[in-house]
């Protein structure tokens, strides 16, 4: 059983997109470590005993997530002297690392830390009569199993990484229209403006889930008209994923570039900038070099905000049915899932409270977080 | 006045047209006419017969903007856009997949809706301000930080899971109301209780905190600081000031939502089995019903812009900065 | 125990005996949230119809010392020490509003015992103590009145919290305004009628002691000495007691019987006005804030220079906190602090003088290259336009400079003077080309050349040659960039030509020149006081090496002990280079002082203009006269005798 080691890696686009955005975060930590201010203010984000705690559990969400987007393809046993072939399936490093949960499939539901399955089957004894009891099962499992059997512990560590992509990948959608728009609409004035404030008015029009509800139906359409661009099912929900952050994205712009535009309004009006426009510094420059830096604290703590928004929401779509794939491990899914099985008897009551106590876990740190960073970033506006 | 309502409303249909258009981009522009035949006949082995069949069926088989084949108005009448999207404009929503008239079934669901979401509204709104005043009271005390906390623990919960944890507390268990239905008049009032409770608590994390900064930032201000300095008692600084001024943005995120309490709530109707817009525009996902999603956009918007304006005319009457200039 | 209220109210007969109370502060301590002391034993005492200054520049604990009487201060700030006595106090000149705080038993005979520590009282007798037996007034009237409120109704509030006789109308006619300002919304009026009816407020409880925490800084010089005058006779006319705030001496020595000197959270020295303007001053600091006031008196000579800045909160020296800045330090006063004694916490307190050094009227120091005019605007506008409807038309426009014509030669200093809202900073900003083209029209020619249609190159010539310097320093330099940053910005855009080692150089001279050195490259503006940011800001304009440097209130943010030192600057800096400033200005004793030549400017025109010592002395224009009768009468006879 050495074909563990045996594998070949495999690339989906939003590990690529996440490892960008965590190559973003790195260079931005180093920036900051020679910046005086920025680590003052870092510094007063971890002050706090409750932001500490809170930065503690999403690292290890996060390394969770990161450890479940290192995808391979194991090796398959190949005729010697041919090409070697790869399994279908696409596993990763978590995977991996919870082999021992990931491959202690039951037949159907078993309660945490059950002997036996929940439900009776008939099974012949040797000597020929028909029994109904639960049948034993082989494998402990810490938070029981669901419908299929499969372990719901491994179940909702494996949904960690849709919550965070959706979180993250989303606000890197979002961010260059919310920039960009925002500040170049506060500090041109006159009809740039008027024809921005149109376009985010007109968008912020739209109840937001039906927007959204709306552009993934269209989206799921194509995706299901061409089968062929995907090479294995994993490719196919990845894309599923990513489509779902740009919606969310594209539909999501419009707060931020009111924020940022508000605050270059102000800022424009500001002498040192008005300083560098009695030097003929140039537009661009003045956007780059002061107005940006002096707007980014906003930017950052929106992007933190708005996570624990973006993990809430991706619950809801999934049930209103423009969520994630289904076929893609997500506490959406989970809950969708798990909702029916309240109502049968005995009750299964632990697919839903693990992701119940996991979700709930995820936003709180998030939001808890996100309070710290406000308070540090905007003291003014914070408490 | 009426001038001024004139006025909003030709600041309104640029808007209400770029909505038309965007929806139009996304349903004919990004998908097809085609795609939608063949997801309703079902996958790929579908004849082109029957997609042209099912297209003139639906009356989606026109051109996009110009029609060659018309004569004089109806080059430009006899398309897609006039037909499907700007229709909309004259409250004519077409008829679903299902071949019922969609304008009648809104009208018929609106007020499932608004009986379920008004009350939820209201008292939300008062819970909500309640406690974002008790905690403002007692700010800078330990009461005001275990609050907060309080409060962010119950905005972290997803609000599915207040809708079941509800359902299977209060109904199934305590069995304090029905677990879901609906009926008309008074003897609908139990089926209220339930979805009301769970659409007034499951808000009050983000709710109460954001009017808590609000008033917060207010109490924040100078001339709290001169009431203080007056001798006012602090119930009346933080009722007649604080509350006073807090109105005003406090009324810009209220007003605006109130002409979309008619589309109801997407979870709750869907959860509690409420024939309201809710369900409708939930089913009509579920089933990929483009018509009905695109008459729902549209009406969305619509009554947005009619929130929008209702705003402005609320601040008007509360700020006196706005009524005397 | 005690009732805090009104025993008898309404109009009291001439001469009667009214009780007043008075209060008494000792050893007030007051602690900011991360735990440095603010105010650090602060003892002063209120009397009634006396009028106690609180004199000190910015960060000296003085409105903190108010809040605390109020017991209003900000969230997190707190009293740690001291104690606030009231008692009852038989006053018997006169008095309208007879109210006292008494115990319930006739407690006239035991007043020693009624003594009460305002900083010990319960919250609820608090509030009747505020507004009813102590009220204040702030500074900032546009945000001291609740906006939605009317102002009638914002005075009954009052009046209902403490039971008062008085009505609405009476108080607006006391404090000289309309009946039919009652029902105006705050924003329907003007910033001193602001005042007036925030002051009615204050007086509808019948107050023993008025707090005003610097209640003209904010308002423009005309109305200011209405303000004042308004404040000394309601005072008078209802013998209270006033406790004015401020960092004005001109003010000070014209309203108080009492002055109290602050530095550093402590009270430096204290007495009685006429003394301490009479000798100067005992401790060094009261004389050279005496010092560095410019007036037209002082033309010519220069101002004394303090070094340095007032220390922040708790960052106070061992020893005096005054010593690292006194000319006449001595080893002992770098380490014992010395305590209040005969009116002076000094070691060394001066004697008081003879006479006053007498003030040497000189001509102006700068002779060099007279004549060469740099400057000439012609019948310059600045028009913007108001725009309405649904198509933005433009409806009218708001004329904010109004035809209006200056020269200005070459070394000398051209001071611009108004009040806001005049149109000073849209002509100086239409003049550094910073406005939008299609608003302004006229003639602007520096070195003769036109500047208003330059485009360009030359238009890039045009701004290395004037530049500006701001008034607030906090919001001149961006906070995200580091001072090199700063200061090559300008020589990065305009003169790009110049190698990296040549503009290092450059900046280093400039540094230099100002008064700080390379090594404040590296950091960021918090580093550096309000004093030295505007150092910096002018090294960034001298960076380009302009001749014209158009001065927008550079020193009104700064504390006057540090304005001597830019001022002194700017006028080594003008003979060096032979500099022209447009000396953009509310303050006239510092036109006096300053400028060469004055220019008034009133509603978008020019009303007068002359050199500055003949306007100053004898201005024609009306405005210019009212302008002139709202200097603080001593600092104006300063101008007379100089």
């Amino acid at each position: 059983m050495n074909l563990a080691w045996n594998f070949q890696p495999t690339v989906l686009i939003s590990d690529v997109l996440l490892f960008l955005l965590l190559a973003a975060v790195g260079i931005y930590v180093w920036r900051t470590s020679y910046s005086e201010n920025a680590r003052a203010t870092w510094r007063r984000v971890f002050a706090s005993r409750m932001g500490r705690w809170a930065a503690w559990v999403m690292v290890f969400f996060i390394s969770l997530g990161v450890l479940d987007s290192l995808h391979f393809r194991t090796a398959v046993e190949t005729p010697a002297g041919q090409v070697q072939q790869y399994s279908g399936e696409v596993l990763s490093v978590l995977d991996a690392l919870l082999t021992p949960l990931r491959m202690a499939g039951e037949k159907t539901y078993s309660a945490p830390f059950a002997k036996t399955l929940l439900v009776k089957e008939s099974v012949t004894l040797a000597d020929g009569s028909v029994v109904r009891l639960a049948p034993v099962i082989a494998h402990i499992h810490p938070l029981g199993t669901d419908k299929v059997g499969q372990d719901v512990l491994y179940l909702a560590l494996k949904s960690v990484r849709t919550g965070l992509l959706i979180g993250t990948l989303t606000t890197l959608v979002m961010l260059p229209f919310a920039c960009a728009l925002g500040i170049v609409a506060g500090y041109f004035g006159g009809w740039v403006d008027d024809a921005i404030q149109y376009l985010y008015t007109t968008l912020n029009s739209i109840p937001g889930v039906l927007l959204i509800a709306a552009a993934v139906l269209v989206v799921d359409v194509q995706i299901d008209a061409h089968a062929e661009w995907f090479n294995n099912a994993a490719a196919r929900a990845d894309l599923r994923l990513l489509a779902l952050c740009a919606i969310l994205g594209l539909t999501g712009w419009t707060g931020l570039a009111r924020l940022l535009r508000a605050e270059t309004l102000k800022l424009r009006e500001l002498d040192y900038i008005q300083a560098a426009r009695a030097f003929g510094v140039s537009h661009a420059r003045i956007l780059a070099r002061h107005v940006l830096p002096n707007v980014a604290h906003l930017v950052i703590i929106t992007v933190v905000l708005d996570f624990s928004g973006l993990v809430l929401a991706e619950a809801v779509l999934s049930y209103v049915g423009a969520g994630v794939d289904p076929a893609t491990p997500s506490f959406g899914n989970m809950i969708n899932a798990a909702r029916l099985e309240l109502a049968r008897e005995p009750v299964v009551w632990w697919p839903l409270a693990t992701a119940f106590v996991f979700l709930f876990a995820l936003v709180l740190a998030a939001n808890l977080f996100a309070d710290a960073v406000r308070a540090a970033f905007d003291p003014r506006g914070a408490r | 006045m009426i001038r001024y309502l004139i006025r909003r409303l030709f600041y309104a249909l640029p808007i209400l047209l770029g909505v038309n258009l965007l929806t139009f981009a996304l349903f004919f522009g990004v998908s097809s006419p085609d795609d939608m035949a063949r997801i309703h006949l079902g996958g790929k082995r579908v004849t082109a017969e029957a997609v042209e069949r099912w297209k003139v069926q639906h009356g989606y088989d026109l051109p996009h903007f110009y029609n060659a084949a018309g004569e004089g108005v109806e080059q430009v009448t006899q398309t897609l856009f006039v037909q499907k999207s700007l229709h909309l404009f004259t409250l004519d929503f077409g008829t679903a997949d299902d071949g019922r008239d969609i304008g009648r079934e809104i009208g018929k669901r609106m007020w499932p809706s608004l009986v379920v979401a008004l009350p939820t509204f209201l008292l939300g709104l008062v819970v909500y301000l309640a406690t974002a005043l008790f905690l403002v009271f007692f700010r800078n005390t330990a009461l005001d930080t275990v609050g907060v906390v309080m409060l962010v623990a119950l905005m972290s919960i997803s609000g599915l899971f207040y809708v079941i944890g509800g359902q299977v507390l209060l109904a199934k268990w305590w069995q304090w109301a029905p677990i879901s239905g609906y009926a008309p008049g008074l003897s609908g009032l139990q089926f209220l209780f339930l979805p009301v409770l769970i659409g007034v608590v499951s808000g009050i994390g983000d709710a109460s905190r954001f009017y808590r900064a609000l008033f917060l930032e207010e109490a924040g201000r100078d001339y709290v600081r001169t009431a203080h300095a007056k001798g006012l008692s602090p119930f009346r600084v933080l009722f007649r000031h604080i509350l006073g001024n807090a109105a005003i943005p406090i009324l810009t995120g209220v007003v605006v939502v109130i002409p979309r309490l008619f589309l109801g709530s997407l979870i709750l109707e869907s959860f509690f089995g409420i024939p309201g817009l809710g369900s409708y525009t939930i089913d009509a996902i579920q089933a990929q019903d483009f018509a009905i999603v695109r008459g729902m956009v549209f009406l969305g918007s619509l009554l947005y812009i009619v929130g929008l304006t209702l705003t402005d005319l609320s601040y008007a009457w509360v700020d006196p900065r706005v009524r005397l200039q | 125990m005690f009732e805090v209220g009104s025993l008898s109210s309404g109009p009291s007969h001439e001469g009667r005996g009214v009780l007043r109370m008075s209060v008494q502060l000792c050893d007030l301590v007051v602690r900011l949230p991360d735990g440095r002391r603010a105010v650090d034993g602060v003892s002063l005492n209120l009397q009634a119809g006396r009028c106690v200054a609180l004199l000190g520049e910015s960060g000296c604990g003085k409105s903190l010392t108010a809040l605390s009487l109020m017991r209003l201060l900000p969230d997190g700030v707190s009293i740690v020490g001291g104690l606030a006595m009231i008692s009852p106090h038989l006053h018997t000149r006169t008095g309208r509003g007879a109210a006292i705080l008494l115990p319930p038993e006739d407690g006239v005979r035991e007043r020693e015992n009624a003594m009460v520590d305002i900083f010990a009282l319960p919250e609820g007798q608090m509030r009747d103590l505020r507004g009813g037996r102590i009220a204040m007034v702030f500074q900032e009237p546009m945000s001291s009145l609740n906006p939605v409120m009317t102002i009638a109704a914002q005075i009954e509030e009052a009046l209902s919290a403490h039971d008062s006789q008085q009505t609405v109308a009476s108080l607006l006619t006391d404090v000289g305004l309309q009946p039919k300002h009652a029902n105006s919304y705050p924003f329907q009026l003007s910033g001193g009628q602001r005042q007036r009816a925030l002051i009615a407020m204050m007086l509808a409880g019948e107050p023993d002691v008025l707090i005003a925490d610097e209640p003209t800084t904010a308002l423009d010089v005309t109305v200011q000495a209405q303000i004042l005058l308004l404040l000394r006779d309601l005072q008078q006319r209802r013998s209270m007691a006033l406790l004015l705030i401020t960092h004005d001496l001109g003010i000070a020595r014209e309203m108080a019987d009492e002055v109290v000197v602050l530095y550093a959270g402590q009270v430096v020295e204290q007495g009685s006005t006429g003394n301490l303007f009479d000798h100067g001053g005992l401790h060094p600091y009261t004389r050279a804030l005496m010092q560095v006031t410019p007036s037209l008196g002082r033309r010519g000579q220069p101002l004394l220079s303090l070094p340095g800045s007032v220390p922040l909160a708790g960052d106070w020296p061992q020893g005096c906190r005054f010593a690292p800045r006194c000319g006449h330090v001595q080893p002992r006063c770098r380490e014992i602090a010395p305590p209040l004694e005969a009116g002076a916490r000094c070691w060394f307190p001066q004697r008081p003088a003879a006479s006053p050094p007498p003030f040497v009227r000189g001509s102006s120091l700068i002779n060099l290259a007279q004549g060469a005019k740099l400057l000439q605007v012609e019948d310059l506008c600045v028009h913007y336009p108001v725009r309405r409807g649904l198509l933005q038309r433009t409806a009218g426009w708001v004329r904010a400079v109004d035809g209006v014509s200056l020269s200005l030669n070459r070394g000398e200093t051209l001071a611009l003077v108004g009040e806001s809202g005049c149109g000073k900073s849209s002509l100086a900003r239409a003049l550094l080309r910073l406005q939008p083209q299609a608003m302004v029209r006229g003639r602007v020619r520096l070195n003769g050349e036109e500047v208003l249609n330059l485009r360009g190159t030359a238009l890039h010539t045009l701004r290395s040659q004037a530049q500006i310097v701001f008034q607030d320093p906090f919001s001149s330099l961006d906070s995200r960039m580091r001072v090199g940053d700063i200061l090559e910005e300008g020589l990065l855009a305009l003169r790009p030509e110049l190698e990296p080692a040549a503009r290092r150089q450059q900046m280093e001279r400039m540094l230099d020149r100002v008064g700080l050195d390379a090594s404040a490259m590296p950091r960021y503006p918090h580093a550096f006081s309000g004093g030295q940011r505007q150092r910096i800001a002018i090294a960034r304009a001298l960076c380009v090496e302009p001749q014209l440097l158009i001065l927008d209130e550079p020193t009104s943010a700064l504390d006057v002990s540090v304005q001597a030192q830019v001022l002194g600057l700017l006028r080594e800096l003008q003979q060096e280079r032979g500099l022209a400033y447009l000396f953009i200005t509310h303050n006239l004793p510092l036109v006096g002082y300053f400028a060469d030549q004055v220019a008034v400017m009133q509603g978008g025109r020019i009303v007068e203009t002359g050199a500055a010592e003949t306007l100053m002395t004898a201005p024609n224009h009306p405005y210019t006269q009212a302008l002139m009768a709202s200097v603080p009468r001593s600092i104006r006879a300063d101008i007379r005798t100089g």
